[in-house]
């Protein structure tokens, strides 16, 4: 642990987190880019660093560009990611009225906390979590796949049967190829560079920045106007935080919360910190006018989440957010795998990057504090320069995984796919989920049927398994009784109208 | 309305997509060896996916069919000229390389075509034309040189 926590102070590994944090904050603010992209971008460029330093430099990525979409939140009322989109609620409106200041230093104040909030637990239950899933078998792990992907799929944006289709259509993509379970080819179409299946990295460079690319092409003639921010410093008295205070733990311990949940995103904690934070407020009917509770509950949460997501990444290797199955992939590329046998075989590695994640939101925070004033000015990148630029170097990061261009040739047609899905209103969250988790899924289930002689009902005698797979078909009875229930409330119109989706 | 007005484009493109995967999915799964030694084998995960592929596409359809307010509640995003000639473009880009153009000279012609493309402005042109020399020349040097990338080479 003690040397873990050295190697994440190292003059090199602080670099790494310094460069991660920074360019994470800065394309974070930028709307159109954001945290999943850059960290796609990135992973060809690690293949020649050290491990240790490529984690700790995709873990600054993931913590600065989950912070920084707070700018854009604020000063466009575009969030710069999917993440703080709760953030433009309210603090555009106090943008809109001379407080962007006081609105981006609340959030930044919050992320910090939230951040630090969601450290401690991912100290203090990856041990215990990591011990316990080393004692679980293949019906558990493939129950609990089962359950990320039903509950990725159910709670992704709109309609539950497409987030079902997206998660199936990731599960589909990762068939193709040598099975692990025998050995057997398979859908290769009796091409030989099919027989590897399709490569993560092209898979994940073509839904999460081609995809993105095609979008903004879309809008290349819609730039927003940034509001300036004024002369001089903002920064909330004591008093301020004080009252915040049970709202700032509060919505950080949703975050991390949120954030365990296998496959569950930074959005929707922020979105349920937001909800719970109205609930509970004496002034509910500010909220979404420019409060500083809906600031401090949003930005608190979406940052818990990054610590609350790593969680079952080390412990289980199961992402806790789409965007960490890129952190998930650095690491498979890296020859770490993540799971209950981790913190044995590479144990300075995880308490490392425990470290980094501290450190990288102490960094987040000096660099947002007495950075966001030159953020500000250089968010709106026209989207002419970002769709050549970021598809250049996209199709360098798929050539070098393999030096072939049949991976460049997959990534395109993955953006393409990507595209259609974002225009069909597909969620991809829960495809690139699919896609990383159906290899472990049918390894696990085929050799759970093996032990139990191909019987299904074995199950039975798994009650953790079995319980597993109720919450799994419970997510999916849920959708339905909400419908029923939010019919009947009153009120659902006019929040509707304030809190358009 | 008429139930079939009534379904919207996206729900449309979701139930053709899962019946085209599942049909090739179940296509593909009977020519994958019965398994050796274990009770499920390789074709099993497929056939499963394939089934409930064509249940989620029918189960979009009929949703969208009794979704009230028909298909204007959840009609497809509009689409953008500028996207479609982006899509070609980046194909163009691609099959320049795979034809032995190497890397520099594709990429110094997609950046420039692709600015004022995007821009929809032919002020963007020159613009255009310095950045993609920059990418083209700058990127080759950077990846080749400093991260030990290897590109696609002339043939």
């Amino acid at each position: 642990m003690i040397e873990g926590f050295i190697d994440a102070i190292g003059p090199m590994a602080l670099l790494w987190t310094l460069i991660g944090t920074a360019a994470g904050v800065l394309v974070g603010a930028i709307p159109g880019l954001g945290g999943g992209m850059l960290m796609a971008l990135c992973l060809p460029l690690t293949f020649s660093m050290e491990p240790l330093n490529a984690i700790l430099l995709l873990i600054g990525i993931h913590t600065g560009s989950v912070s920084g979409g707070l700018i854009s939140a604020t000063l466009l009322k575009m969030p710069g990611t999917p993440s703080s989109v709760m953030s433009t609620f309210d603090g555009h409106p106090m943008a809109e009225r001379g407080e962007a200041e006081r609105a981006l230093s609340l959030g930044i104040g919050a992320s910090l906390i939230g951040g630090i909030v969601a450290g401690i637990a991912l100290a203090l239950l990856a041990p215990p979590l990591s011990f316990w899933a080393l004692k679980i078998g293949p019906w558990e792990l493939a129950a609990l796949i089962l359950m990320a992907l039903v509950l990725v799929a159910a709670i992704a944006k709109g309609s539950m049967l497409k987030g079902l289709f997206s998660a199936l259509l990731g599960v589909v993509a990762a068939l193709p190829g040598l099975a692990a379970s025998d050995g057997q080819l398979r859908y290769t179409f009796g091409s030989d560079d099919m027989a590897t299946g399709f490569r993560l990295l092209p898979v994940l460079l073509g839904i999460f920045v081609i995809s993105q690319l095609l979008i903004q092409a879309d809008k290349a003639l819609n730039v927003g106007s940034v509001i300036r921010l004024k002369r001089g410093t903002a920064f909330p008295r004591l008093a301020t935080w004080k009252s915040q205070a049970t709202n700032i733990l509060r919505s950080s311990a949703i975050g991390t919360f949120v954030g365990i949940l296998p496959g569950v995103g930074a959005s929707i904690s922020s979105m349920v910190a937001y909800g719970v934070a109205r609930a509970m407020s004496r002034t509910p009917e500010k909220f979404g006018t420019g409060h500083d509770e809906g600031v401090v509950a949003s930005e608190a949460a979406n940052n818990a989440n990054v610590g609350g997501a790593m969680i079952p990444l080390i412990t289980l290797g199961i992402p806790g957010a789409p965007v960490d199955a890129l952190l998930l992939g650095a690491m498979i590329m890296h020859q770490i795998q993540p799971g209950p046998l981790l913190f044995q075989t590479n144990g300075d590695l995880v308490w490392a990057m425990i470290a980094a994640y501290f450190i990288s939101n102490l960094m987040m925070f000096a660099i947002m504090i007495l950075g966001y004033r030159k953020i500000a000015n250089v968010i709106t990148i026209p989207a002419q320069f970002l769709v050549p630029v970021v598809f250049v170097f996209c199709v360098i990061g798929s050539y070098s995984v393999g030096n072939r261009l049949f991976d460049v040739w997959v990534m395109l047609g993955f953006g393409l796919l990507g595209y259609c899905l974002e225009r069909a209103r597909v969620p991809l969250g829960p495809f690139v989920i699919g896609f990383v988790l159906a290899a472990p899924f049918e390894e696990e289930l085929r050799t759970a049927l093996q032990l139990s002689d191909g019987s299904l009902m074995a199950i039975l005698d798994h009650p953790v398994a079995l319980a597993f797979v109720v919450f799994a078909i419970l997510m999916l009875a849920l959708p339905m009784l909400r419908g029923r229930l939010s019919a009947q409330l009153p009120g659902n119109a006019a929040d509707k109208k304030r809190f358009p989706e | 309305m008429p139930v079939l007005q009534r379904i919207d484009g996206a729900a449309l493109f979701v139930f053709a997509v899962s019946l085209l995967i599942a049909g090739v999915l179940l296509v593909g799964a009977r020519s994958i060896a019965p398994p050796l030694f274990d009770p499920v084998g390789s074709a099993a995960l497929p056939r499963a996916c394939a089934v409930a592929l064509i249940a989620i596409g029918s189960g979009t359809l009929l949703q969208s069919a009794l979704r009230p307010g028909g298909a204007a509640a959840a009609a497809p995003l509009p689409f953008r000229t500028a996207t479609l000639a982006t899509m070609v473009l980046m194909a163009l880009y691609l099959l320049a390389m795979q034809l032995g153009l190497g890397f520099v000279l594709p990429t110094i012609a997609f950046v420039a075509v692709s600015v004022p493309l995007v821009s929809a402005s032919a002020r963007s042109i020159p613009l255009g034309i310095g950045l993609a020399l920059l990418l083209g020349v700058g990127a080759s040097w950077l990846f080749s040189e400093v991260f030990f990338v290897d590109l696609p080479a002339v043939r």
